[in-house]
């Protein structure tokens, strides 16, 4: 997303939004910029965790009003003021994004003033479940674009979407979800000579009965690249791997290291 | 073709069983034929028994396949430190069970008891096979009555057999309750958020946490498969020193997982392999009543 936009995006699930709204976070933090995030309350947590994971704060890291990442109250009329401050330190650019209820977006207004005169990036984050009809009509005349948030399958519980290398599996899968197996081994394409590559940075749990039926189907040559697994999802697969013969799977972390089993 | 050697058809699972008897005589016997087995199946055999008991084993097994101790030993020692003594005697690299035949000279009975519940629980985080030898007309009523009790498994003609008079456990005296509940096995999410939040409060940090919760639901996946889906499975969380320990109750009994042998009962398969995910995470199964309680116990962090 590049510096400067006022995007929207309409959300499905919890899941989705913290993949969603982490993704901007993540981007943001990377590129240096100082991230506002207000509304999100409970969602605090699972946010923070992924950006644990995806290695952009430390482990025992807590957001602060020092931090790049910072929650702010929900109150517009403070939001200039913040985002004011975050450049005065000399961030080069300004993120805002976080969570928001039914009804109008109180901050629309600000933003988009704000992110004509200053370098701020915007994120409205709307749940489809509480969009009033003919409400998205509006928000696309009030946004520059639209971030597409669609994904393959989307539960609640665990969320597979495409990305350009592969699959992207996120939140838990358990073999009790059968729609969400199958929804993975129906995406994972075949017969084009490279390993499947799912990135499961963001899958925080996967139990013995799914993990033993995705090797199974999907690690057969030329086998599976699982990139960005966690230490618990590594051995586990690994363990795996070991019961199917003719299977393999590699754990590649983001930057592209990795082994084989 | 003679072959010497452990009988690859033999087998010996982890249990703590009472064999009462009547006399020495009986008791060699019974200690003879026990120790035969153990052998047969390449398991080391620690002996705290009598001398009349030890002359009727020697006559029946070959001297040095059994290690002999003193029955007073087990008065002298927590059951941690002689459970740590009987491993000693497995071959580098095994990992098989070592047989232990216990003959407890008669003392205060609430500390018999306590032994033999520790006795339990040992034998549900420890690979050994624990017989005890219980005289039932000379021990005194009460105490055949304890025996009865808090064994798991009775010897009786040569068979195995669950305890039908087994009392359920005590938590054994170092543990702290934290809590326990009735978790539905058919919302799986919601019950790995609940272990996620008793574990956090019992002070266990993220990647531990990750690491039980993976063993814990496949534990209520597999009683819920044993007790044919009810709606319910007890589940238990307890401090254990410095240990945290989570119990997951099934009513129906199942076999003892053994970390080196696939389980024979499919619906123990992901159990048995998540236990062998972390090794910062024991599983065991013990019997528990008629049923059994998988046992998943997280050690803490600076001993593993």
């Amino acid at each position: 997303m590049s510096r400067g936009r006022h995007d929207w995006v309409v959300l499905d699930s919890e899941e989705a939004h913290a993949q969603v709204v982490g993704d901007f976070v993540v981007e943001g933090v990377r590129a240096g910029e100082c991230v506002l995030l207000t509304g999100l309350g409970s969602r605090e947590p699972r946010l923070w965790a992924r950006l644990r994971r995806a290695g952009v704060v430390a482990p025992t890291w807590e957001p602060s009003a020092t931090t790049a990442v910072r929650v702010v109250p929900p109150d517009p009329a403070r939001l200039p003021g913040y985002v004011d401050g975050a450049l005065a330190e000399g961030f080069p650019g300004v993120r805002f994004s976080g969570a928001l209820g039914a009804g109008d977006n109180p901050f629309e207004e600000v933003v988009t003033e704000l992110a004509a005169r200053v370098p701020l990036t915007v994120l409205c984050p709307y749940f489809r479940h509480l969009l009033v009809p003919g409400q998205s009509a509006s928000l696309a005349g009030a946004h520059d674009h639209e971030v597409d948030a669609t994904a393959l399958h989307d539960d609640g519980t665990f969320r597979l979407t495409r990305t350009p290398e592969g699959l992207r599996l996120a939140g838990e899968l358990d073999s009790g979800n059968a729609d969400a197996l199958r929804a993975v081994l129906r995406a994972t394409p075949r017969g084009d000579g490279r390993p499947a590559t799912w990135d499961v940075a963001d899958l925080r749990f996967l139990d013995v009965g799914a993990a033993d039926s995705l090797v199974a189907a999907a690690a057969g040559p030329p086998g599976l690249v699982l990139v960005g697994a966690s230490r618990l999802t590594s051995r586990l697969v690994r363990l795996l791997a070991t019961r199917h013969p003719g299977r393999s799977v590699q754990v590649a972390q983001a930057d592209g290291s990795g082994s084989t089993r | 073709m003679r072959t010497s050697g452990p009988d690859p058809g033999a087998w010996l699972a982890p249990v703590h069983r009472c064999a009462f008897h009547s006399g020495s005589a009986q008791a060699g016997a019974i200690a003879a034929e026990l120790c035969r087995r153990a052998l047969a199946a390449g398991a080391p055999v620690v002996a705290h028994v009598e001398d009349a008991v030890r002359r009727v084993v020697r006559a029946h097994v070959p001297d040095a396949a059994v290690e002999f101790a003193s029955p007073q030993a087990l008065l002298e020692s927590p059951i941690d430190v002689l459970a740590e003594d009987w491993l000693r005697h497995r071959s580098r690299g095994a990992d098989g069970p070592v047989a232990v035949l216990c003959q407890r000279p008669m003392d205060d009975l609430a500390a018999w008891r306590r032994a033999e519940e520790q006795t339990t629980v040992a034998v549900g985080l420890a690979p050994l096979a624990v017989t005890c030898l219980v005289d039932s007309v000379a021990a005194p009523p009460d105490g055949v009555a304890m025996a009865r009790g808090t064994h798991p498994v009775l010897w009786l003609d040569g068979l195995d057999l669950p305890n039908p008079d087994l009392t359920l456990v005590a938590a054994p005296s170092d543990t702290v309750p934290v809590t326990s509940a009735v978790l539905d096995p058919d919302t799986p999410a919601h019950n790995r958020r609940w272990w996620h939040d008793r574990l956090a409060e019992a002070g266990l940090s993220e990647p531990r946490r990750d690491e039980l919760v993976l063993v814990l639901h496949e534990a209520v996946i597999a009683a819920a498969a044993l007790d044919g889906g009810p709606a319910g499975v007890p589940v238990r969380l307890h401090h254990a020193g410095p240990a945290v320990v989570c119990e997951v109750l099934t009513r129906r009994p199942c076999e003892l997982l053994l970390p080196s042998m696939v389980p024979a009962d499919r619906r123990l398969l992901m159990l048995w392999l998540a236990g062998k995910v972390s090794p910062a995470v024991t599983l065991a199964a013990v019997p528990e009543g008629g049923g059994a309680r998988f046992l998943v116990r997280s050690e803490p962090p600076d001993q593993v």
